[in-house]
């Protein structure tokens, strides 16, 4: 099997998922295209070498709709021939665009392509894309639909978090992601986001509140209590889950992952594309995988996806030398670092979502390229990237510095 | 052709005298508005005079370092009149055009006698105006009528005005309610007008390309952030013709 090389991992910084956000004035379209730009200039590349650009995207309507991706390609002035298509794995897009776009150069389909993502949540809002899961009573019923929040609500129920547990994630996971930026540990990947003028609208991740203590956030209201005890929600996640005799409400918005904006793109390609455009390979994507699990539940797909990936790489925990995993909420990391049984400085060393916020499409890319410069940076020679996916998927991706 | 300024008369209205509006015009009328809405004495203010106008765009938008200083005191200016507790009522008459239309449309009511018409001469100077009108007509009317009337230079007689509910009307109370996007319809209108536009001017006007991305990134938008949009695509307008010349 051909070997796939990472090249280049950037992304843009995450905007604030509002409309008073940084981003919120640019449309999508814009983010990717200026991300795949950027791409291109800084790797002084002959577009008409890349065969795919596949970038994630979960609300894939609207601005967003019609093959972002072709479109972003275009508008990035790529050269006509460079295809481009959509995927939508939910929060691991951005990690499966990587991976399908690794996939094509390791069956030996694609020389050179791109993995990404994009998502502005504050112009194309979560739901947008409708769906049946959750709104056809046929398929929700049968399933034990609950929203994320009640099912991240379940999961620390189940495995005992209490409240002082997740916040204390949350603040670390604060703490970690400012004082990554004040030693400026992202300079490599991020590209700061200017207008038509020229004018800088972004150039830091702007939800990073680094004066959250355990106190600011135990002011704060669960987010899911009044949803899950008065729509019935609660008792939904119970009846699949009787053994718990209730749902202990711990998530807020402190110790989720914030709505941001934002996007990512990453260069792959086999090594004798990298000598003919004079790149050198920085890592090369040793396996990936995703998986489906229990779905009520839902975000403890990481831990299988990891399982998976590792019996693929015939690997285990031990031989990883960072873990990028993806902070939806406090408990799905937690609950990772314990079915795992890693001690937590491996993990998230930079802070993650929780701090620097979700944008969903782009968010896997973007780890993995923060997971490459930290490895980078240590001196350090084996990463995992993996996300818990809506509807119980994981999805898991090892990187080997070369 | 006549200086252009604004006259405060005993607390009561705003008269526009003259037709030719530089910014030392704006930085006047903008210190009336703010000892106006300082004081909170007054209730109701008339704006009055000439309402056939026009901006000195040379003398405004000389040098591209003061573009953002200039486009800010325009929108402030505007946005002076929507806040304020005060209510403003525009007397106006004959042509309405140019800055004085631009103020007009920020009024909380329009008197307009049956000989009105507005003029939207954007397309037709090649300028969009700075003041945040074309935030203001989205929000009023939808994004059909709003590129109809801004694109093709339409002039908006008094019964159209008057059936549209811009003049003789409240118009500043659902400023910031959003219009529907993203339907059919909108997805068509915007197929429609790019391709006339693109076909008939391609980039020989930019003005057009600015006025249809403004509306069309900020038809998701609230009414703030549209105006910080078409701040970025005024400056980009006012650059363009700037490196132009």
């Amino acid at each position: 099997m051909t070997e796939a090389y990472i090249y280049d991992a950037i992304r843009t910084p995450r905007g604030k998922g509002k409309n008073t956000g940084s981003l919120h004035q640019i449309t999508p379209i814009k983010l990717a295209s200026k991300t795949l730009k950027k791409l291109k200039e800084r790797n002084n590349l002959d577009t008409k070498l890349i065969d795919d650009v596949v970038l994630g995207c979960v609300h894939p309507v609207n601005e967003q709709g019609s093959d972002i991706a072709r479109v972003a390609v275009l508008d990035a002035d790529y050269d006509q021939s460079v295809p481009g298509t959509q995927i939508d794995r939910f929060c691991a897009s951005g990690l499966e665009a990587c991976n399908i776009a690794a996939a094509q150069v390791m069956s030996g389909q694609s020389d050179l392509t791109i993995g990404g993502g994009v998502e502005s949540m504050s112009r194309v809002p979560m739901g947008s894309a409708g769906g049946a899961w959750m709104t056809d009573p046929s398929v929700a019923f049968k399933t034990y639909f609950v929203p994320q929040g009640i099912s991240a609500d379940l999961l620390a129920s189940k495995y005992n978090y209490s409240r002082d547990d997740v916040d204390l994630y949350a603040v670390n996971s604060q703490k970690k992601a400012n004082e990554a930026w004040e030693k400026k540990y992202f300079k490599n990947s991020i590209i700061s986001i200017y207008d038509q003028n020229g004018d800088l609208m972004l150039n830091h991740d702007e939800l990073i509140r680094k004066e959250t203590t355990m106190q600011s956030l135990a002011s704060l209201e669960p987010s899911f209590s009044k949803i899950g005890k008065h729509s019935g929600l609660d008792e939904i996640a119970l009846m699949k889950y009787p053994e718990n005799n209730n749902i202990n409400h711990v998530h807020h918005a402190g110790n989720s992952s914030g709505i941001v904006d934002g996007a990512a793109a990453v260069l792959i390609g086999n090594k004798e594309i990298g000598k003919k455009l004079n790149l050198k390979p920085r890592a090369k994507i040793k396996a990936f995988s995703s998986i489906g699990t229990e779905p009520t539940i839902m975000l403890t797909g990481p831990e299988h996806a990891s399982e998976k990936v590792f019996k693929r790489a015939k690997m285990n925990q031990k031989d990883i030398d960072l873990f990028e995993v993806n902070e939806a909420f406090a408990a799905v990391v937690l609950r990772y670092l314990e079915a795992l049984d890693i001690s937590e400085d491996k993990v998230n060393v930079n802070g993650g979502s929780i701090a620097m916020g979700h944008p969903l499409g782009a968010t896997g890319s973007m780890l993995l390229g923060t997971l490459l410069d930290e490895l980078e940076r240590r001196d350090l020679n084996t990463g995992l990237i993996t996300l818990c996916v809506g509807a119980g998927m994981g999805t898991a991706t090892i990187i080997e510095r070369v | 052709m006549v200086q252009g300024s604004f006259e405060l008369s005993n607390n009561s209205s705003i008269e526009i005298k003259g037709k030719s509006f530089d910014l030392n015009s704006f930085k006047g009328l903008n210190d009336i508005l703010q000892k106006l809405t300082h004081e909170n004495k007054t209730k109701n203010i008339s704006v009055i005079g000439n309402f056939n106008t026009e901006l000195q765009l040379n003398s405004i938008f000389s040098k591209a370092n003061e573009i953002d200083e200039a486009l800010s005191l325009l929108q402030h200016i505007t946005r002076t009149i929507e806040k304020s507790s005060i209510k403003f009522i525009s007397h106006v008459n004959g042509v309405v055009r140019g800055p004085a239309l631009e103020l007009v449309l920020s009024c909380n009511y329009i008197k307009a006698d049956i000989d009105t018409f507005l003029d939207f001469t954007y397309t037709s100077e090649g300028i969009i105006p700075f003041f945040g009108s074309i935030q203001r007509i989205i929000k009023m009317l939808d994004y059909k009528k709003t590129l109809q009337i801004l694109l093709t230079n339409e002039k908006l007689k008094f019964e159209e005005a008057n059936s549209l509910k811009i003049i003789n009307n409240e118009i500043s109370k659902n400023i910031d309610k959003k219009k529907p996007f993203w339907d059919q319809d909108f997805t068509n209108t915007f197929i429609y007008f790019n391709s006339k536009i693109h076909s008939t001017y391609k980039n020989k006007k930019p003005a057009y390309n600015a006025i249809l991305s403004i509306i069309f990134e900020s038809s998701i938008c609230e009414y703030n952030v549209g105006m910080s949009i078409e701040k970025r695509w005024a400056k980009w307008l006012i650059l363009k013709s700037l490196i132009k010349k």
